[in-house]
């Protein structure tokens, strides 16, 4: 999976955000804020990964454990294909 | 790690930036409407403008556009009309003072449309161009609207405050 090319990710103030380019039209009327962690997913998902990927990765920068960083990237990436933020390749 | 906070409305202030930089490149951005000053047209939080790049030295009477006040301020108002220097006097649709002087160079966007309820209205229908011919002129339906629109939001403000006060949080 990796992150929609339709996506544009900004910073404001101290709030990094994400929401979707379309050809003609910019929606924002869903904005993603995303915290740290999302915003290092997000940096990671700009070229494909599997979840697996992500897990390991994940668990690398923050030392956290296996089963919690798989729990919580599983929900996120579930999270943000439901709103077409990325999508399966 | 949390669910991803999705934000509907974000305050215009800080999307400034982001909503010229897409007009600027052609495309129309959908942007939730804040505030009470436009309304009956748009309700606060919950309705969309849909903004498009436009000439600012063409604008006509009626029309809704995105402008920069002096003070830093960006606003969404109606073109009520124009000074022989150029400039534009504007004023939300629940107001009835002027801003009087707004300069072209002020002017960002112009509304080409709007969600309401979720529905799309053109800034060219039939329905809109009625209603802003109709609220152009009826200012005497205006001021009523004013009155029991912002009595209303007075009269719930002082009934949340009571009850706060009857039913403290413990």
């Amino acid at each position: 999976m990796k992150l929609n090319d339709a996506v544009a990710v900004r910073k404001i103030g101290n709030d990094t955000i994400a929401f979707v380019v379309g050809e003609s039209r910019v929606d924002l009327r869903q904005i993603l804020r995303l915290n740290p962690m999302a915003e290092w997913l997000f940096g990671r998902l700009s070229t494909p990964h599997t979840e697996d990927e992500l897990v390991e990765a994940f668990v690398a920068e923050y030392g956290v454990t296996a089963e919690a960083a798989r729990k919580d990237i599983s929900e996120f990436l579930q999270n943000c294909a439901e709103l077409g933020f990325i999508e399966d390749i | 790690m949390r669910k991803p906070s999705v934000l509907s409305a974000y305050p215009m202030d800080e999307l400034s930036g982001i909503i010229c930089e897409f007009v600027e490149q052609g495309k129309e951005v959908v942007f939730t409407a804040k505030g009470h000053s436009m309304r009956p047209l748009l309700r606060s939080d919950k309705d969309q403008v849909i903004l498009k790049a436009c000439n600012p030295d063409a604008l006509g009477d009626g029309e809704v556009i995105l402008y920069r006040r002096d003070s830093g301020g960006y606003v969404i108002h109606r073109i009520v009309s124009r000074n022989k220097n150029g400039t534009y006097n504007l004023m939300g649709d629940s107001q009835t003072q002027l801003e009087r002087g707004i300069r072209p160079n002020q002017i960002l966007a112009v509304a080409c449309g709007f969600i309401i309820k979720n529905r799309e209205i053109a800034s060219s229908g039939k329905k809109y161009t009625r209603y802003v011919s109709f609220w152009s002129r009826s200012k005497t339906i205006r001021r009523l609207y004013i009155f029991l629109f912002y009595g209303f939001m007075r009269l719930r403000y002082l009934a949340a405050a009571a009850f706060r006060k009857i039913f403290p949080k413990k």
